[in-house]
C-alpha cells in the first residue's frame, strides 16, 4: 500500500510543531509541551483515520463468493473481569467465520464478524450493541458470555428486531427477554436435572449441598438440582445446605460440618464458580471427605485440576459438549481450532462461540433472506443442528435449546467424558 | 463570614455590571442546545442519542460530585453509592408489575410489587422515579453525613468510600428485592435527551446559585482554610452536610435516567469503576469548576467511544496494525497522566467558563492567583481539605 494523504498530514504536522518552536529554541518546557500535544493528537488522529479503511482492511475472499458482506456483530468482553471467558469465545468465533469465508459464504456472500470490546461495563456493552445495530446495521448478532451482559445486549436486540445468539449466559430468563432473543447453551435448569439423574444412577440417593452465594449462576444452579434431585422419581434427600460468600477462600467450616453429619452423605454437589472450586475440592479431601463431588459448568476450567492437584479425581461434573469425547462435530472443531490457533481449546466457550456463528448463519441461509424477522422464525425452527457443543433443537415457543449434557469425571487429572445425556424430566425454568 | 477570603469586594459590583450580556448569553446557549437536541432527537440513531444522552446523565453525576467535593474539599468516593440507590428506586417503581413477577422478588412489599406506572406518560413516571431517587438518596445522605461530614481529608473519603461497599454488598445480597449480582433488566427506555439535559441544566442551577450563595462561600471557605472558616463563625459541618445531602439528592436523580437509558441495573454498574470514571470527569475539569465538571464528563463520555476506533486495528502507509484491544484505555490513561503534569488543576481549576459574565470573579491572573494564594495567615493553611482541593 502506498504512503497514504492521512499518514504524510499526520507527519507534516508533528514536523510543523516541531520547527515552529519560538526564536529557534527548543527549551525543555517547549519539548515537552509539543510531546505532550503530539502524544494527545497522535490518536485522535489515528482514531479519525481507522473508522475509514475498515472496509479496505477486510480480507480478501479469492472464492467465488461475491457482493456485499454480511456482517455479524460480535459483542464481546475482551477486557476486564470477563475475559477468560469471552476472549475463547470469540476465537472460536472469528474461526467459524473463516471456515464460512473459505466455505460458502452466507446467502453466496463473504462474512464479516465486528468484534467491539464491552470492557466488562454494562453500560459500554449497551453502546457497543447499539453502535453494532444502530450505527454498523448488522444483520444479526452473536456473543457475550455473562448473564448481566447478555439481557442488556438482548434488549437493545429485541427492541431492534435483530436476531441475537447468546453465547454463554446460562440462565433461563434471558430468553424471556423476547422473541429475538435464543440461547446457544442450555439453562442451568437442564444440565442440573442432568446431575440429579446422574447422581440417581450411581446409586447416591443423600447429598450435602455446598453454594455459593454471592453468584446468580451457582445460587440457581443449586436451587434446580435441589428441586429435581428430591422428585419423586429420583428419591433423593438433600440432607444439609451451607453457603459461602463471593470472595472466601477458607471453607474448613462449613466442610468440618459436613464431615459431622452422621450418616455420611452419599455424594457432595458443591455449586462453585471456576476460581473456588479447585481450592474447596483440596479443602474437602483434606478434611476426610472421601465421597464423589457433583456439580456444573462452572468446573470446566483447568483451574480444578491446577488447584485442585490429586484432589480433584473423582470429581464429576456436567457441561458443555465439544472439547470431550468423540462427537465428530466437536472432533472437527477441535481439530480446526488446533490447526488454526496452534493449542487446543482449553474451555468450552471456544466451542460455543463458534457454534453462534454457525448456527445463525445456517439460519440466515435457510431464512434464505437478512431480513431480522425471518431469520427469527428459522432460528426458532431450528431441529437437530448438529454443533460442536451437541445437538441443538428449539421446541415450539421455547429459545433455549433442549440439549445434551457432558457428563466429565476427573481421572489422573484429566477430565474424561462419561457419557452425553439429555434428561428425562427437566426442572421447570 | 464576610470576611472570609474568596469572597472578594468587587463581587456584587461585577455581578450586577454584567447581568444584561450575562442573561443574553445563557439566553443564546440554551437555544443553541435547544437546537442541536432537537437535531439529534430528530436525526441521529440510537447509538448516537445514548452517546449524546450519557454526555448529559454523566454531567449531572459530576457536577453533584464537583458540589459534594470539589467545593468544600470533603473527597467524597460514595456518589456512586447515591447512584445505585437511585437506579435501583427507579427501576423498581417503573418495572412493569409483570416483569416484577417475572423475575420473583419476593423481597418486594406487596404494594411496590403491584405498583403500575405503564399507564402513565412515560416522563411523568420518569420525572416521578428521578424525584423519588433523588429523595430517598438523599434521606440516606442525611443519615449518612451525620458522621462521615465530621471527618476530613483521607478519612472522609474511605469512610464513604465504605458507603460504597455497603450500598454494593445491599445490592448484590438483598436478592429479594435487587436480584442481587443478576440485577433488574427489562427497564423500559423512557430516557431521552430532553429528559437527561434538563436534569443536567438543573443540577448546573442548582449547584451554581448554591455556588454564589453565602452557604457555598461557606463551602469554599472551609475548603481553602479550614481554621480560618472556623475562627470567623463558619459552620463547616453544617454547610459540609449541604454540599453532601444536595450532591446526593441530583445524584440520586441521576440514578432513573441512566437506568431507563440502559435499560438494565446491575450491582457491577456501580461501583469502583464507575466511580473512579466520575472522579477523573471532575479532577480533569478541575476540582471546584461546574463548567469543568461539564467539560470532564463530554470528554470522559465520548473519548472512550471515540478512542475505541483504535482498537479494531489500521494501516498506517506500510504499517499495518492489528486489533488490540484495551488501548483505548492506554491511551486515555497516558493523557490524563499528561493533563496532570503539565495542567495539575485540571482544565478549569477553579474558575468558571463565560468571560468573566456568569461568575463574579474579575480578570483571569487576578482571580486565579487570588484563589490559589490565602491570604490569610499562610501559615495556618494546614486545613485537611486543602491538599484534596487540587
Amino acid at each position: 500500500m502506498s504512503k497514504s494523504p492521512n499518514e504524510s498530514s499526520l507527519v507534516g504536522a508533528v514536523s510543523a510543531q516541531v520547527r515552529e518552536a519560538p526564536g529557534g529554541r527548543l527549551t525543555r518546557r517547549v519539548i515537552l509541551r509539543r510531546g505532550a500535544a503530539i502524544g494527545v493528537s497522535a490518536p485522535l488522529l489515528a482514531a479519525a483515520i481507522s473508522r475509514a479503511p475498515r472496509a479496505a482492511a477486510r480480507q480478501e475472499t479469492p472464492n467465488a463468493l461475491s457482493g456485499e458482506p454480511v456482517v455479524i456483530g460480535a459483542p464481546y468482553n475482551l477486557t476486564g473481569a470477563l475475559a477468560s471467558l469471552d476472549n475463547p469465545a470469540r476465537d472460536g468465533s472469528q474461526l467459524a467465520v473463516d471456515e464460512l469465508n473459505a466455505g460458502g459464504g452466507i446467502l453466496g456472500r463473504p462474512v464479516e464478524l465486528r468484534i467491539y470490546d464491552g470492557k466488562s461495563d454494562v453500560t459500554t456493552v449497551t453502546n457497543i450493541v447499539r453502535q453494532l445495530v444502530e450505527e454498523d446495521q448488522v444483520s444479526a448478532l452473536v456473543g457475550l458470555t455473562d448473564t448481566s451482559y447478555v439481557l442488556a445486549a438482548a434488549q437493545v436486540a429485541q427492541d431492534n428486531g435483530v436476531p441475537y445468539l447468546d453465547v454463554g449466559g446460562t440462565a433461563p430468563i434471558i430468553t424471556s427477554v423476547g422473541d429475538y432473543v435464543f440461547m446457544i447453551p442450555f439453562g442451568d435448569n437442564v444440565q442440573a436435572s442432568v446431575a440429579a439423574e446422574f447422581a440417581q444412577e450411581q446409586g447416591w440417593s443423600t447429598c450435602a449441598l455446598l453454594l455459593n452465594e454471592g453468584m446468580d449462576y451457582t445460587k440457581f444452579l443449586a436451587q434446580y438440582f435441589a428441586d429435581r434431585f428430591d422428585d419423586d422419581d429420583i428419591g433423593g434427600e438433600i440432607v444439609s445446605t451451607l453457603n459461602y460468600g463471593m470472595g472466601d477462600t477458607d471453607f474448613s467450616g462449613q466442610l468440618t460440618e459436613f464431615k459431622n453429619l452422621a450418616p455420611q452423605p452419599d455424594v457432595l454437589f458443591i455449586s462453585a464458580g471456576p476460581d473456588e472450586i479447585g481450592t474447596i475440592v483440596a479443602q474437602a479431601r483434606a478434611a476426610g471427605l472421601t465421597m464423589p463431588i457433583l456439580g456444573g459448568d462452572g468446573y470446566d476450567t483447568p483451574l480444578l485440576t491446577e488447584l485442585g492437584g490429586p484432589a480433584a479425581n473423582g470429581v464429576f461434573f456436567t457441561t458443555h459438549q465439544g472439547i470431550y469425547g468423540d462427537d465428530p462435530a466437536g472432533q472437527q472443531f477441535t481439530a480446526a481450532f488446533q490447526e488454526k490457533t496452534g493449542q487446543a481449546p482449553n474451555s468450552v466457550f471456544a466451542a460455543l462461540g463458534y457454534d453462534g456463528v454457525r448456527l445463525m448463519a445456517d439460519a440466515i441461509n435457510r431464512a434464505g433472506a437478512l431480513d431480522g424477522d425471518k431469520v427469527r422464525d428459522a432460528l426458532a425452527a431450528t431441529q437437530g443442528y448438529a454443533g460442536a457443543t451437541g445437538q441443538i433443537s428449539y421446541e415450539e415457543g421455547s429459545r433455549i435449546p433442549s440439549k445434551s449434557v457432558a457428563i466429565v469425571e476427573v481421572r489422573d487429572l484429566k477430565p474424561t467424558l462419561l457419557k452425553v445425556v439429555v434428561p428425562k424430566t427437566v426442572a421447570p425454568a | 463570614m464576610a470576611s472570609v477570603p474568596s469572597v472578594r469586594p468587587g463581587a456584587t459590583a461585577s455581578r450586577h455590571r454584567g447581568a444584561v450580556p450575562a442573561l443574553a448569553a445563557v439566553a443564546l446557549a440554551l437555544t443553541l442546545l435547544a437546537v442541536f437536541l432537537a437535531y439529534a432527537d430528530a436525526s441521529f440513531n440510537g447509538y448516537r442519542l445514548q452517546i449524546v444522552t450519557l454526555v448529559a446523565i454523566n454531567a449531572t453525576i459530576a457536577v453533584a460530585l464537583t458540589l459534594t467535593s470539589g467545593f468544600t474539599g470533603v473527597f467524597s468516593l460514595g456518589q456512586i453509592g447515591f447512584l445505585a440507590i437511585g437506579a435501583y428506586v427507579g427501576a423498581l417503581l417503573n418495572l412493569a408489575p409483570q416483569w416484577k413477577s417475572e423475575m420473583f422478588l419476593p423481597g418486594l412489599p406487596g404494594w411496590l410489587a403491584a405498583f403500575d406506572t405503564t399507564g402513565w406518560h412515560p416522563q411523568v413516571a420518569l420525572l416521578f422515579a428521578c424525584l423519588v431517587g433523588g429523595i430517598v438518596a438523599a434521606t440516606v445522605a442525611t443519615l449518612v453525613g451525620m458522621p462521615l461530614m465530621r471527618l476530613s481529608g483521607h478519612y472522609v473519603a474511605v469512610a464513604t468510600m465504605g458507603f460504597l461497599i455497603i450500598v454494593h454488598s445491599v445490592a448484590n445480597n438483598w436478592s429479594g428485592v435487587t436480584r442481587g449480582a443478576r440485577g433488574l433488566s427489562q427497564i423500559p427506555s423512557y430516557t431521552n435527551v430532553w429528559a437527561a439535559y434538563g436534569c443536567a441544566l438543573v443540577a448546573i442551577y442548582a449547584a451554581w446559585r448554591l455556588r454564589v450563595s453565602p452557604y457555598g462561600r461557606a463551602m469554599i471557605a472551609s475548603r481553602e482554610n479550614l481554621i480560618a472558616a472556623r475562627a470567623v463563625g463558619v459552620n463547616v459541618h453544617r454547610s459540609r452536610m449541604i454540599a453532601f445531602v444536595v450532591g446526593a439528592f441530583l445524584t440520586g436523580a441521576a440514578g432513573p435516567l441512566l437506568a431507563h437509558q440502559i435499560g438494565s441495573v446491575a450491582p457491577s454498574a456501580y461501583y469502583f469503576t464507575t466511580t473512579f470514571n466520575v472522579v477523573i470527569m471532575v479532577v480533569l475539569g478541575g476540582m471546584g469548576s461546574i463548567s469543568g465538571a461539564v467539560l470532564g464528563a463530554a470528554i470522559m463520555t465520548l473519548a472512550p467511544e471515540y478512542l475505541r476506533g483504535v482498537e479494531d486495528g489500521m494501516d498506517l502507509g506500510p504499517l499495518s496494525f492489528g486489533a488490540l484491544f484495551g488501548l483505548s484505555q492506554i491511551i486515555l490513561a497516558i493523557a490524563f497522566i499528561l493533563v496532570m503534569i503539565f495542567r495539575p488543576q485540571g482544565f478549569f481549576g477553579d474558575r468558571e467558563l463565560g468571560l468573566g459574565l456568569l461568575r463574579r470573579r474579575g480578570p483571569r491572573q487576578d482571580g486565579d492567583e487570588a484563589e490559589v494564594t490565602p491570604t490569610l495567615a499562610p501559615g495556618l493553611d494546614v486545613g485537611p481539605g486543602d491538599g484534596a482541593s487540587r
